[in-house]
């Protein structure tokens, strides 16, 4: 996968490249990731706010685009605001044509870096079985992380937030369970285990956290 | 005060009553008779469901009830699992047929089971080994459902609380699909 990253864009333009990236990221040949840290493969950035400091900018990715106003006269690596995600799919398109050519004799996009699926924000992990013994090694935390992902998509920010465990920690179980291939890949919003109502829920919106932190307690469990 | 419900099921001497004993703060009030089943291996075995407690800081209590385990009462298990957190399913792996159990069970609490956490303990598996815990991940995906599935001693109180954390784990994940 290639790792593209934004610098200094305001969140709305962030969340509508985000949208952008999801939609694209339906087609299996699409190569590009939203992550929020570095490396970068590609990065946007917002033309007026990194002036000065564009060279620093340019070191932290292989292509960096840059997003300016509207009519500013079309520069290379350069997108007119508003974004349009033909043209920004486009940019991304030659920039991985380019990727590939400087990286002739490097590994495929898939083994490029298992990991990087990992540390995806776009991407969420699901287990479609339980994991083999041997992996879990009977470790607390293991259990504890599987036990999440049994339930619910989650990426490894999402899954060390809520384990509150390493984020480190939780991308490398992340990949042990992907090479055990155990893990299903959603790369879309994660949904709900079940499509039931949401009044039907077990869980209802009253349910507080201060119940299981209530009951950790009580066992003498960690509590959040 | 409010009041939640934790379930455990399982076969016929697969440790329930033991295992709320294990963590309850009273004494597990129990609805065992004499056994007079003579298919089945063991003096006394439940007959009603029995339940123990914990009592939360804020007052609240969490009820742990025990059904009875002969398929027989499956009416029962229904009328038990209403507005339950969760359901411990316990599995005994010293007899005949495991993989079978876990499937009446499966089937048994098949709809409450579309929504609620569940978490499979398997008790004496180091006398009785197979079948693994690889084994009934296996049949579980058949059915197309993933447990978390641990071996256990439920005569081990961190046993029993590590069945119940699993429970809670996937409650906060539950917890966090609410928030988004």
């Amino acid at each position: 996968m290639l790792r593209l990253g934004v610098y200094k864009l305001p969140v709305a333009e962030v969340v509508v490249i985000q949208t952008i990236v999801r939609l694209y990221a339906s087609d299996a040949a699409f190569p590009w990731q939203l992550v929020n840290a570095p490396p970068y493969d590609a990065l946007l950035v917002d033309a007026a706010a990194v002036e000065h400091e564009y060279s620093t900018v340019v070191g932290m990715a292989a292509a960096v685009l840059r997003l300016t106003r509207m009519n500013s006269g079309g520069q290379p690596n350069a997108l007119e605001r508003p974004i349009r995600a033909d043209k920004l799919q486009r940019w991304l398109k030659s920039t991985e044509q380019a990727l590939r050519e400087s990286r002739p004799a490097g590994p495929t996009l898939d083994e490029q870096t298992a990991l990087e699926v990992e540390v995806s924000d776009a991407v969420r992990f699901m287990l479609r079985r339980w994991p083999p013994a041997t992996l879990l090694r009977n470790d607390l935390d293991n259990i504890r992380m599987a036990s999440l992902l049994a339930r619910r998509a989650l990426n490894a920010s999402e899954l060390a937030e809520i384990s509150q465990l390493p984020f480190t920690q939780c991308a490398a179980f992340l990949q042990a369970l992907r090479t055990a291939g155990v893990l299903e890949l959603h790369v879309e919003q994660a949904l709900p285990p079940s499509f039931t109502p949401q009044s039907d829920r077990p869980i209802r919106s009253d349910f507080a956290r201060s119940l299981l932190d209530g009951i950790r307690r009580r066992l003498g469990l960690r509590a959040s | 005060m409010k009041e939640y419900k934790i379930l455990l099921t399982g076969t016929v001497g697969a440790g329930k009553t033991t295992a709320i004993g294990c963590v309850s703060e009273t004494s597990p009030v129990m609805t065992e008779v004499p056994n007079s089943d003579t298919a089945i291996d063991k003096e006394r075995t439940t007959v009603g469901l029995d339940f123990g407690q914990l009592t939360l800081d804020n007052g609240d209590r969490v009820r742990l009830f025990g059904t009875p385990g002969q398929a027989r009462f499956e009416f029962l298990w229904k009328i038990l699992v209403r507005n339950a957190l969760g359901v411990i399913v316990l599995m005994d792996n010293s007899r005949p047929d495991p993989l079978g159990d876990l499937s009446m069970y499966m089937q048994g609490f098949a709809e409450a089971l579309r929504t609620l956490p569940c978490v499979i303990g398997v008790g004496r598996m180091h006398r009785h080994p197979v079948p693994t815990l690889d084994d009934y991940a296996q049949r579980l995906e058949s059915t197309g459902r993933v447990f978390p599935i641990l071996d256990v001693d439920v005569r081990s109180r961190a046993d029993v609380i590590l069945l119940i954390d699993t429970l809670l784990m996937q409650l906060e994940a539950d917890m966090q699909g609410e928030t988004e």
